[in-house]
């Protein structure tokens, strides 16, 4: 058996006398060539771990797809749960609210929108001709109006007496 | 030529190096490990798995070690932070020690004289040595039989050199008290 260094044997001499004289004669033994096989096992145990290790790697990386995967899949549904579609939205609505909305809307949407969206019966651009005879329609109405108008002013002339009407003329505005 | 613990490391972080590293240590340091785990557990067969295992855990974190304390050092940390694990798993009395109080009428001529031999010595010591506590019991075996300086175990287990002192001093005074009682 190995000397002690002097230093742990004078401190256990000091500490518990006659002591060391037992504790060097206990011998532990160990089975024969135990040693070289230890370290062929560990040798071998390293080689191993490493292809588990890599074993372990796919089966987390697999994990980690299917983990992925349902996470998604998840997150999709209960968005569709939470945020209800745009028509289950409308559908919800009542008439006052649907036409609040058409009113609030209805200039930006263009001619084409207006009829694929039912608003109005039929729409197509006008040529030349179709614009003119638009035109004299509007002026059509438009004199209409004026006489209508006109006529109406000269109906309360007629009903004056002449009187009336000369004052009139001095004072127009009735001052 | 012998490689020294630096360049182990330095081979280690070498793909092509690393098995015939990880080899030389495990040549160097597997009889010490071996031994400091047999003392704690006292069973071959659980210092058997005990250091497989250790090693397997030097193995895997090797790369990471920034070599702030020396490399026998940090894998001695291993070990006993692995030992006292298991020790406290297994929480359990080694049979030895009930073995030896077994017999509480010897006196102590009767034990004197049986200890003249060596496996009743082996018995009484190891039955000495397994009452102590688990941490003082460490400290007792890396002193003692593993011949550590103080300033060695401070850096092993992180524990002042005053505290590692007392505790060594009472896990001899409770050894010698033990022995004499037998």
């Amino acid at each position: 058996m190995q000397k002690k260094p002097s230093d742990i044997s004078e401190e256990l001499e000091k500490l518990a006398p006659g002591l060391s004289s037992l504790l060097e004669d206990s011998a532990r033994s160990v089975p024969e060539g135990y040693f070289p096989r230890l370290e062929a096992t560990i040798q071998q145990r390293v080689r191993n771990g490493k292809v588990r290790s890599i074993r372990t790697y796919l089966y987390w990386a697999a994990a980690a797809i299917l983990l992925v995967t349902v996470g998604t899949v998840f997150i999709l549904n209960s968005r569709e749960l939470t945020a209800p579609s745009f028509e289950k939205q409308l559908a919800a609505l009542n008439e006052a609210e649907l036409l609040t909305i058409i009113e609030n809307e209805i200039d930006d949407l263009s001619a084409e929108e207006l009829v694929l969206n039912g608003l109005v019966d039929d729409y197509s651009p006008l040529d030349d001709t179709q614009l003119l005879e638009a035109a004299y329609d509007a002026e059509d109405d438009i004199e209409a109006e004026t006489t209508e108008s006109d006529f109406f002013d000269n109906s309360l002339l007629d009903s004056l007496s002449e009187t009336e009407l000369l004052e009139l003329l001095e004072d127009p505005f009735g001052i | 030529m012998e490689w020294t613990d630096d360049e182990i490391l330095e081979a280690f972080k070498k793909p092509l190096q690393k098995e015939q590293a990880f080899n030389l240590l495990v040549s160097r340091y597997s009889k010490r490990i071996y031994w400091h785990v047999r003392r704690m557990v006292q069973e071959h067969e659980d210092a058997n798995d005990l250091t497989q295992d250790i090693f397997i855990k030097i193995w895997n974190n090797l790369s990471e070690f920034r070599g702030d304390a020396g490399l026998y050092s940090w894998i001695y940390r291993i070990t006993a932070n692995e030992t006292l694990s298991f020790l406290r798993k297994q929480q359990r009395i080694p049979v030895r020690q009930q073995e030896v109080q077994a017999d509480p009428v010897m006196t102590a001529e009767q034990a004197m004289s049986a200890t003249r031999d060596s496996h009743a010595i082996l018995v009484h010591l190891e039955a000495a040595i397994a009452q102590l506590p688990d941490k003082q019991r460490q400290v007792f075996i890396m002193r003692y039989y593993d011949e550590l300086k103080y300033e060695e175990i401070e850096q092993i287990l992180g524990t002042s050199i005053g505290a590692l002192k007392a505790s060594y001093h009472h896990a001899v005074k409770k050894i010698a008290t033990y022995l004499r009682k037998i």
